[in-house]
């Protein structure tokens, strides 16, 4: 007991540390990939070699801007947002399993866990844009809560026949239930799970085709508009930290985790989590954005009740088998 | 209140009047990522939906009619270029058929074919452009990057005959200023080439593209009686379901010699003006291969100098340039100067009909059918 | 307004309607085409050119850098009229030379403010005598506005970057074709090929000297080769006045003065004007710029010329871009022996 306690500190480290340095790996990845795919080179001077010392360049860069707080904005709400939207994202870590009982803290409710701090971000988006005062941020702020609250649900829906599905909300029993993958079996349930699943990552991160809060060509930043410096960056860090996080839950629930011959399980773990996160970034900058009542009537209407059919499908195939 | 409560029953009257939101007003630039330069857009919002909008024009106003009063037509010629500064040569061609008509002088049939091909060059980058950025508009990343890639070929064969990729300068009173230089030819075919495969992935890539079609169907319809009355003019009245086109109408640069077809759309909505672009970069590989095969021998310059005076008179001449029509209203005094010069652009016509096309819209929408009308400032303002 | 009655062709968006129908039998493929097209283009490689490690070829005729001839500008100021942007500053005064009955242009100061300048050619265009030459080099930047503004001696500079014109395409005008062939010929060299204003004069200055001498003239294929089409040009050159020797070396005086011009040019004034070429230096015939042999075309006029500046400044004659002892080895020979 006494050593778990003495450990605790040292946990808390370790997931913090690994959730601030996944980033870079994502950063890097985000700008070579997307640059590619625009036929063009990215980044190639920073760091010598093909640029990989980019990220540390963008965070060096940032951090030494000014910190700028307009006068008419509610200071105390406009300082403290980036801190509540970073949290709860690097707080997902701590009960992501990387290999079995390589955790940082092992929870029977981390599913649970997850989803409800995924939520959080929500609040920091709304503090960010009424704080601001200004117009572009308030309707940006409007869109970004509406679209998180609709796509929570297909989210926890699609976790929620995993759950079902496994018979647990621990994220490392999931996994060892999975003798196959559930993105494949049970068909069609699984798949539908994975793609509402999928398509709920882009919204909670507010990323392209659900990145209307953010659209640069309307509302310039939408809520994070009257932010500079590290502020600024806390909030793409947070969006960062959340890719990388729901990738995690992602290949947990679907794709088998750290399962697969051969390799150690935590290679596979971070291949698979790699492969998540380059599908996000290829679709992320490949396709336009939805507008805003269309992806509120794709949440709604469709991916909604179909989420609950496939709630209740799972019901019945777990009853019958 | 009281008709409230009889027409819609009480419950939905508490909750109108509970519910009832302000309007906004919500600047649109001047400066803005999306508004293709310093356009100002003040709509008036009502949460995401628009009342009204109106865009407010002028801010880059540069006084080329006014400054166009002052310089000698070579002069004129470089300074139109920045008039709408995508596709330069289509708008110093206007210009000099204005002052060769006055002038009654006859320019070679080589000079001729040689304007066409650059015109239809310029008109390839203008328009693989506009079909990149849209998808910015949009919100997709990658687009835009395809469409200036495109585009650079074009220019790379205008650098190579011109000397300039943009602001080319290189269309005379009496011809353009030199012949094409050597290996221009077989530059050519592979670059149309390219382009004709480029516009088969633009089908691809955004406009199978499910997203794509649904921002853009339906939005921003403009009938064509709306249209005419406004007077858009280009690839917007096009897609608007009625095929003008001054190339056709007007025999200027021997394009009546030339079999294109002017496509035209059936909705007139964003979706259909995209498609209408693309299908007129395939029409200008078709014109640009016809004219290469035209090319006749000969002098490209009549040879007029440096002192040239046009004669008095006026004259109007239009161009379809790859914004919308281009006129110019030339009145001379028998001056190097002209006494007024009136430029017609395009653009500025596209952008009055924004009222009408903005209402009852989004704010999304505002952007993809700013975008959509595909319009230069420099263009609006002068 | 009523549309009018126009043919309407809409079959062409028929046509892409139809395929989109014809897709759109399962829905969201068409997200699946985009991703295609952009995975491709992620596979395939970019198209950046890395500048400045590689840089592209750029054609000819691209307009970066305006180079100065300063030897052929007669400070005419069209070029400073004609500029839109008024970046042009030129200043000179007239010069009364001795023994000419109207004074004469002498520049003093030549520059091309960049900052301002829109590169639209109009200059390089209505300069009658060659003097501005455009060339692809565009890597002139500058931490200030005045470092922005090209002296003459910075645009003299700029000669080196100078390209010979490309050759037209093979149907143009023949006459044009011609022209452009000399001019392309002539600036293979760089633009020592240009017929250079200083020395027409100073051949039409040695021409009347020897004439008034009572010496027998040089050989007529000087006065007219260094007399050519441009007509522009002649109406530089003064009428004839009483030449002397004297007059020669007071000539010298002001061109010494003149600032920026290469030394060989005063020097070549002061020599005297006889015709005789000097000793030989080398196995090389000393040439003289001013007497050229007749019968040779222009482009080896203008080599000899530079093969002479070389000589006189005693320094090995240049290889490249054309190797000029080879290249004017037969004339060489034909003015020895």
């Amino acid at each position: 007991m006494s050593e778990s306690l003495l450990l605790l500190p040292v946990r808390g480290v370790v997931v913090f540390l690994v959730a601030l340095l996944s980033q870079i790996p994502l950063l890097y990845g985000l700008l070579k990939i997307s640059a590619h795919q625009m036929d063009r080179l990215g980044p190639m001077y920073p760091g010598r070699f093909h640029g990989i010392g980019q990220p540390i360049a963008e965070f060096v860069k940032w951090i030494q801007k000014e910190d700028i707080v307009p006068r008419t904005a509610d200071a105390p709400v406009f300082r403290l947002a980036p801190l509540v939207a970073l949290l709860p994202a690097f707080g997902v870590f701590a009960v992501i399993p990387v290999a079995p009982g390589l955790v940082g803290a092992e929870s029977e409710l981390a599913l649970l866990f997850v989803l409800a701090l995924s939520a959080v971000g929500a609040i920091a988006v709304v503090m960010a844009a009424y704080a601001s005062q200004s117009k572009f941020t308030l309707v940006g702020g409007l869109r970004a809560v509406g679209q998180i609250i609709a796509y929570e649900l297909p989210l926890v829906l699609g976790a929620i026949s995993i759950a079902m599905l496994a018979g647990t909300l621990s994220l490392t029993e999931i996994v060892e239930a999975q003798a196959i993958p559930y993105a494949l079996w049970p068909f069609p349930f699984g798949a539908i799970a994975f793609l509402l699943f999928v398509l709920s990552c882009f919204a909670e991160v507010l990323w392209p085709p659900f990145d209307m809060p953010v659209a640069e060509s309307e509302i310039i930043a939408g809520p994070y508009t009257e932010y500079s410096g590290m502020r600024f960056i806390f909030f793409y860090m947070s969006e960062f930290a959340h890719v990388i996080a729901l990738s995690a839950v992602g290949t947990l629930l679907f794709l088998g985790g750290w399962r697969g011959p051969i390799l150690p399980p935590v290679i596979w773990f971070v291949l698979k989590v790699s492969a998540f996160v380059v599908f996000f970034i290829w679709a992320r900058f490949t396709l336009p954005r939805l507008r805003e009542d269309q992806l509120q009537k794709f949440a709604w209407k469709l991916l909604i009740p179909l989420g609950l059919v496939n709630v209740l499908g799972i019901a019945v195939f777990k009853v019958l088998t | 209140m009281a008709t409230d409560l009889e027409t819609k029953g009480y419950i939905t009257a508490i909750t109108e009047r509970d519910m009832a939101t302000g309007d906004m007003v919500l600047n649109i630039g001047p400066q803005h990522p999306s508004t293709h330069g310093v356009l100002r857009v003040v709509a008036r919002l009502d949460g995401e939906q628009v009342i009204s909008a109106e865009p407010v024009l002028g801010y880059m106003h540069r006084a080329f009619e006014k400054l166009a009063e002052q310089r000698s037509p070579m002069q004129n010629t470089a300074l139109f270029n920045r008039l709408d500064w995508v596709s330069g040569f289509c708008n110093e061609v206007p210009y000099c058929i204005a002052c060769e008509k006055l002038a009654g002088i006859e320019v070679p049939k080589r000079a001729q074919v040689q304007r066409v091909i650059l015109f239809e060059l310029t008109r390839l980058a203008s328009h693989a452009m506009f079909c990149g950025i849209y998808g910015l508009e949009l919100g997709a990343l990658t687009p835009p990057m395809y469409g200036y890639r495109d585009r650079e070929y074009a220019l790379d064969l205008l650098e190579m005959c011109t000397g300039q990729r943009m602001h080319t300068n290189w269309a005379r009173i009496g011809g353009v200023k030199e012949d094409f230089p050597e290996g221009f030819y077989e530059r050519i075919p592979p670059i149309l080439e390219y382009y004709r495969t480029r516009i088969e992935q633009w089908l691809e890539f955004l406009i199978d593209n499910d997203i794509f079609v649904k921002r853009t169907r339906g939005i921003g319809v403009l009938p064509v009686d709306v249209a005419l009355d406004y007077g858009v003019s280009g690839p917007n009245l096009r897609a608007s379901g009625i095929a003008v086109d001054a190339r056709k109408e007007e025999e200027y640069l021997g394009y009546m010699d030339y079999e294109f077809e002017v496509p035209v759309g059936n909705r007139g909505d964003c979706f259909d003006r995209y498609v209408q672009r693309v299908r007129e970069m395939w029409e200008s590989c078709n014109i640009i291969e016809q004219a290469l095969d035209d090319l006749p021998p000969g002098a490209i310059n009549t040879g007029v100098g440096r002192t040239f005076k046009v004669p008095a008179g006026e004259i109007y001449i239009r161009a379809d340039g790859p914004r919308g029509e281009n006129g110019y209203y030339l009145i001379s005094t028998g001056a190097k100067e002209p006494y007024r010069l009136k430029i017609r652009t395009g653009s500025f016509s596209n952008v009055s009909v924004l009222p009408y096309l903005l209402k009852d819209t989004y704010l999304p929408d505002i952007v993809a059918i700013l975008g959509s009308l595909d319009f230069v400032v420099g263009d609006i303002d002068r | 307004m009523k549309a009018p009655n126009r043919v309407t062709d809409d079959s062409a968006i028929r046509e892409v309607e139809e395929r989109q129908r014809r897709r759109f039998k399962l829905p969201a493929f068409g997200i699946f085409e985009s991703m295609k097209v952009t995975l491709r283009t992620m596979l395939s490689k970019a198209v950046t050119v890395q500048y400045p490690e590689e840089r592209i070829e750029l054609p000819e005729r691209t307009r970066g850098v305006i180079a100065l001839l300063e030897e052929n500008c007669t400070v005419c100021m069209l070029c400073s009229k004609d500029c839109p942007c008024w970046c042009i500053y030129i200043e000179g005064h007239k010069v009364q030379k001795p023994g000419k009955r109207k004074p004469v242009n002498e520049l003093d100061r030549f520059a091309i403010d960049y900052g301002l300048c829109m590169y639209c050619g109009i200059c390089v265009e209505v300069c009658p005598f060659d003097a501005l030459h455009w060339s692809p080099y565009f890597e002139y930047n500058s931490y200030t506005y005045e470092g922005m503004i090209h002296e003459s001696d910075v645009l003299q500079e700029w000669q080196h970057h100078v390209l010979p014109p490309p050759p037209l395409v093979a149907d143009a005008d023949p006459k044009a074709q011609e022209l452009q062939q000399v001019a392309h010929d002539k600036r293979l060299d760089g633009v020592w090929g240009v017929i250079r204003e200083q020395d027409k004069k100073d051949a039409y200055r040695a021409a009347e000297t020897a004439a008034a001498a009572g010496l027998a003239p040089p050989t007529a294929g000087v006065s007219s080769d260094t007399l050519p089409e441009e007509a522009p040009a002649s109406s530089a050159v003064q009428a004839p006045a009483a030449p002397e020797p004297a007059t020669a070396a007071e000539a010298a005086a002001p061109q010494a003065a003149e600032p920026a011009t290469t030394p060989s040019d005063t020097e070549r004034v002061s020599t005297p004007a006889p015709a005789a070429p000097a000793a030989d230096l080398g196995d090389i015939p000393r040439i003289d710029p001013n007497n050229l042999p007749d019968g040779i075309g222009p482009v080896e006029r203008g080599r000899l010329k530079k093969l002479a500046e070389f000589q006189h400044r005693g320094e090995a004659p240049p290889t490249d871009p054309v190797d000029l002892l080879a290249v004017l080895k037969p004339i060489l020979d034909q003015m020895r022996g």
